[in-house]
């Protein structure tokens, strides 16, 4: 809302300045975004919040700046309008949608001489940034910025029928607005209609065809109450905003209606020689609603705001607003319910006006005094994600943010199964975002081509976020690596399946949680190969890693592949603690003993290690795989394994001969289970 | 010349060559020439069988000591000479370059919104406020009904929520927590709020369907607007600097009242005016209020017995501030060239 400075001055005194002036206004709730000069005025651009529509006049804030400042409005007077009872003219006004329109008012306006509006109605509109049009026209507009109701003129020589009616428009209806754009209508958009068609958009936008012309020898000035939602949708679906459809849009006083009809019809008789042709006539409900009074208590307001306050002061700020004071007590001030203010409803409301114009700065500032929290309290999964979040930092893993929502599309390149349920969003913005995703994988392999397209190949992110999987919320993280891991002038490493593999067994470590076990299980096949789940109590995988398959690959343009894993985090957390207890250190000193077989390829080396362990009993106390080979000189089936082996007895050393016998029960084992042969 | 003093004088020959040595070529070449088996003391030791007995036991021990001490002295020369990469004099020697890149592998890093909101989140903790989370696909209740929003509200239309086929929505907002911690759990409520909100804004350089914003949210006996200036004076020192001021403003939000919206001091004028805050002095960082006793009603708290205050951040506004990004698409690309620019 734009207020030329000068013009405010016309119903409230001041003697303060733009900036002063914006000061004042913005400290009190009425944020002045600008100022601006326009020929001969300041001009202010305020923000009004949504619950002082009073404000989006100059009227309005005139009031407003009186209130703080302890001076009186001066509201226009307007002459009483007498009008020709021998020229009656009339028209046939039907309201059908009585809801959509609580109140329609008109009076016809007959002799009217259209030409250029005088400098005291043109120049506040200049200021306004409005074009001037002509008098009638720039009066309505005039009137409407002044008390924040706006108004039309029709020229009633071109309503067919002499007829108004106040109705939705059918659908296929069209009307050509004053702006010259066709629109086409429908039962959603309430329209100001004569005999036969649509002629105004109701609180929007006249029509085309009733337009005051330099012709117009009679008007009807309307002034009517829209539903706020109804031109608010109107001025949405198409998509036209205007300065009547932006004071529509919220309720305006009923007061104003017949107050600015009279304002307006009263500046076209002294400024385009109209004379009145009609009574005002009026349909509807006129009369504001009144609500009861409101009391505010000493001890609510210096409770909530923190320090004291004078009930005397509060009940002249009230007061200074245009609030009348019916009681003030040292307990409590009360006050009646004002149509002009119809924000101010209950207590809270009234705390808001005094401390807003006594000012926030008055307020002291303190620290509140912090209670131990007697409720159980949840234990809150931040601080765990966290610490896993710069774990996988600290692992060479960067951070990513991608959109919760995806296209089919992408779900569709990403071969996601296609009966699984999906959350769709029924006003998307476009396709690219109209599915919430059922797994963050999309993103990921959105980050990576996105890299790889930038030459950057070897990435390694992750991200905690919600996925919709199956139509459920749920918070998990997610892992995609491709290329090097860690490459280096000394060495490289791949981000391979494994090196996936081994940063989710790390994240468990890290997150002090019992890893589950890993098993060999399809997880939606067409989109990963090769995958191990995480087994978890539920009906559901606590979380699986696998490689994207080639076809997916194919399908993103990424040309190198990708290993992806997701961990529903609430099950991680659920996992139980790893429970520890300390053991005493051994006293006597282990075996290592190396031990290399051929083996069958098929032959999975998590089974091979169970039965290393189970042939050689408690006393070998750690397996591990220090070397694989497949190739050259070892039949196609089978590949070398080699493992190392620690001994260890509690209650002495190992002779050679006990170390001899558990390593041939190893070997015995091995080709016993598997047909494996010692390599020398 | 006794044989032993030849052996001795043999081993202070070595103590100087050998000191003198800067390569490892050299001490290698040493090594054969004292210890070889054409070397030195081979040769003097090859004496041994032609020497009077009487004086062979000397001999022999001090034999052994030359054997003992020089490679004691060339191991000790190779050691310092790898230690201090000394460099060889002879051409090609081989070279150690101290100033090769590390190996141990490289970190990688947190996205710039998490480490914004990690950040704001550790100082508030230190405040007493526990950290919690909520769903973002929320109902009509938590995301309006329950915060004193009009069921004609501009905020419900389409045009500004996300609304989902199943009749959900996505929430516009994180006050949606207020009501599901305040169902949950009975005052002294003190909690922060971060996540992921989504509006139906056209994307541009400032405005994304998707960002983040942290809410904040104390309910006791006693809270006044006063202890909310506390809070947010005490988190702003802390987040912007100790010299920071703070401007509350009156505003106007459906759950709170009265309510305010928080402007803090330009940190490079200093609150004077420069084309960073526009030449107002000001930013505003966010909006705050006394919630709104509607608002407690809905979950039965008591607004005569408790009052308590609301806020809420912009993530994105105040991590473009902060590093000076112009375009909040930026946040959500993922272009490692920009991810690296937030981690050392």
């Amino acid at each position: 809302m734009k207020l030329p400075v000068k013009w405010l001055k016309d119903y409230v005194d001041t003697v303060l300045k733009g900036e002063k002036l914006a000061e004042l206004f913005t400290m009190t709730g009425t944020m002045i975004e600008g100022v601006e000069h326009v020929d001969g005025s300041d001009v202010l651009h305020a923000e009004i919040t949504t619950n002082r529509p009073d404000c989006l006049s100059v009227l309005g804030l005139a009031a407003e700046l009186a209130a703080l400042t302890q001076k009186k409005v001066r509201k226009p007077k307007i002459p009483r309008i007498p009008y020709k009872l021998s020229s009656r003219l009339t028209l046939d006004v039907k309201v059908q949608d009585v809801r959509a329109c609580s109140a329609y008012t008109y009076r016809v306006l007959d002799g009217v001489r259209i030409g250029p509006a005088p400098a005291v109605i043109a120049k506040p509109l200049e200021w306004m940034g409005n074009k001037g049009v002509n008098n009638v026209v720039d009066i309505t507009n005039f009137v409407m910025f002044e008390s924040g109701q706006p108004l039309h003129a029709f020229d009633y020589d071109k309503i067919e029928g002499s007829q108004i009616i106040v109705r939705r428009a059918r659908r296929g209806e069209k009307m050509i607005g004053i702006n010259g754009v066709e629109y086409a209508l429908d039962e959603r958009i309430l329209v100001i209609a004569d005999a036969k068609k649509p002629i105004a958009i109701a609180g929007v936008m006249g029509g085309k065809a009733t337009e005051i012309t330099p012709n117009t020898q009679r008007v009807v000035l309307e002034s009517a109450r829209f539903d706020p939602v109804l031109v608010r949708r109107a001025a949405r679906f198409l998509k036209i905003a205007t300065d009547s459809s932006y004071r529509f849009e919220r309720p305006i006083e009923p007061g104003w209606v017949a107050w600015a009809s009279d304002r307006a019809a009263s500046l076209m008789i002294q400024h385009a020689k109209a004379f009145a042709a009609s009574p005002f006539e009026t349909f509807g409900v006129l009369k504001p609603k009144i609500y009861p009074s409101v009391k505010i208590f000493k001890k609510t307001l210096d409770r909530v705001m923190g320090r004291n306050y004078s009930m005397l002061e509060a009940a002249r700020i009230l007061g200074s607003l245009g609030l009348k004071v019916r009681k003030i007590s040292p307990r409590y001030v009360k006050v009646a319910y004002a149509p002009h203010r119809t924000d101010i409803r209950q207590e809270c409301d009234l705390v808001e006006e005094i401390v807003r114009v006594d000012g926030f700065d008055k307020i002291p500032t303190t620290l509140p005094a912090t209670r131990y929290t007697t409720a159980e309290r949840r234990e809150s999964p931040y601080h765990e994600i966290r610490a896993l979040k710069s774990h996988l930092v600290s692992q060479g893993l960067w951070e990513t943010v991608t959109f919760s929502m995806v296209s089919q599309e992408d779900l569709n390149r990403l071969r996601y199964p296609k009966n699984e349920a999906l959350l769709k969003i029924s006003n998307p913005l476009s396709q690219e975002q109209e599915v919430l995703r059922p797994t963050a994988i999309v993103g990921l392999l959105g980050a990576i081509r996105h890299n790889l397209n930038r030459k950057e190949k070897d990435l390694a992110f992750f991200e905690v976020s919600h996925r919709f999987y199956q139509a459920r919320e749920e918070d998990v993280l997610t892992i995609a690596v491709t290329g090097d891991a860690a490459r280096s002038w000394s060495g490289r490493q791949a981000a391979d399946f494994f090196f996936l593999k081994g940063l989710i067994e790390n994240i468990f470590k890290a997150a002090d949680r019992r890893m589950p076990e890993w098993k060999t299980a399809p997880m939606w096949p067409d989109m990963l190969t090769g995958t191990l789940t995480l087994d978890a109590p539920t009906e559901f995988q606590m979380g699986f890693a696998g490689a994207v398959s080639e076809d997916v690959l194919k399908a993103w343009d990424i040309a190198q592949p990708v290993y992806v894993a997701e961990i529903i985090l609430e099950d991680l957390l659920k996992q139980p603690r790893v429970s520890r207890r300390f053991v005493e250190l051994p006293k006597f000193p282990s075996v290592r003993r190396d031990i290399a077989v051929l083996i069958a390829r098929s032959a999975p080396v998590a089974e091979i290690q169970k039965t290393v362990q189970a042939a050689a009993g408690e006393k070998l106390t750690r397996v591990e795989l220090f070397d694989l080979y497949e190739g050259k000189n070892i039949p196609k089936d089978k590949r070398s394994l080699a493992f190392s082996l620690q001994y260890q007895k509690p209650d002495g050393t190992f002779t050679d001969d006990e170390i001899a016998g558990l390593q041939a029960a190893v070997v015995e084992s091995l080709k016993n289970t598997y047909g494996a042969e010692l390599r020398q | 010349m006794t044989l032993a003093d030849k052996i001795r004088q043999l081993i202070s020959e070595a103590q100087e060559k050998i000191a003198a040595a800067d390569s490892a070529e050299t001490i290698e070449a040493l090594r054969v020439q004292f210890l070889g088996r054409k070397g030195g003391l081979a040769e003097l030791t090859g004496l041994l069988g032609q020497i009077d007995p009487a004086e062979k036991p000397e001999a022999g021990r001090e034999a052994n000591r030359a054997k003992n001490e020089i490679t004691a002295l060339l191991d000790a020369r190779t050691a310092a000479v790898k230690a201090s990469g000394a460099s060889g004099s002879g051409a090609g020697a081989a070279k150690l370059d101290l100033t090769l890149p590390g190996t141990a592998p490289a970190t990688g890093g947190l996205h710039p919104i998490t480490q914004v909101v990690d950040e704001i989140c550790d100082i508030f903790y230190r405040l007493g406020f526990q950290i919690v989370s909520g769903p973002e696909m929320e109902t009509d209740y938590y995301n309006f009904e329950a915060l004193n929003i009009p069921a004609d509200h501009s905020s419900r239309d389409d045009l500004a929520t996300f609304y989902l086929e199943n009749g959900k929505l996505l929430r516009s907002q994180t006050s949606t927590v207020q009501t599901r911690i305040m169902e949950k759990e009975r005052p002294p409520v003190k909690v922060l709020a971060p996540g992921r909100v989504y509006r139906p804004d056209a994307t541009d350089a400032t405005h994304s369907f998707m960002f983040h914003q942290i809410e904040g949210l104390f309910v006791d006996e006693k809270v006044s607007f006063a202890d909310l200036k506390g809070v947010l004076l005490a988190f702003a020192k802390q987040f912007f600097g100790s010299d920071v001021k703070l401007r509350f403003r009156p505003h106007f939000f459906p759950f709170t009242e009265p309510s305010a919206e928080v402007d803090v001091s330009c940190g490079l004028c200093k609150g004077s005016g420069c084309r960073s805050c526009g030449q107002k002095g000001w930013l505003e960082i966010l909006g705050a209020g006394m919630i709104h006793p509607n608002v407690l009603r809905a979950v039965k708290i008591s607004p005569e017995k408790y009052s308590g205050f609301a806020f809420g951040f912009g993530v994105e506004r105040i991590a473009m501030r902060r590093w000076g990004v112009n375009d909040i698409r930026l946040f959500y690309e993922n272009d490692l060239r920009f991810l690296r620019q937030f981690s050392a």
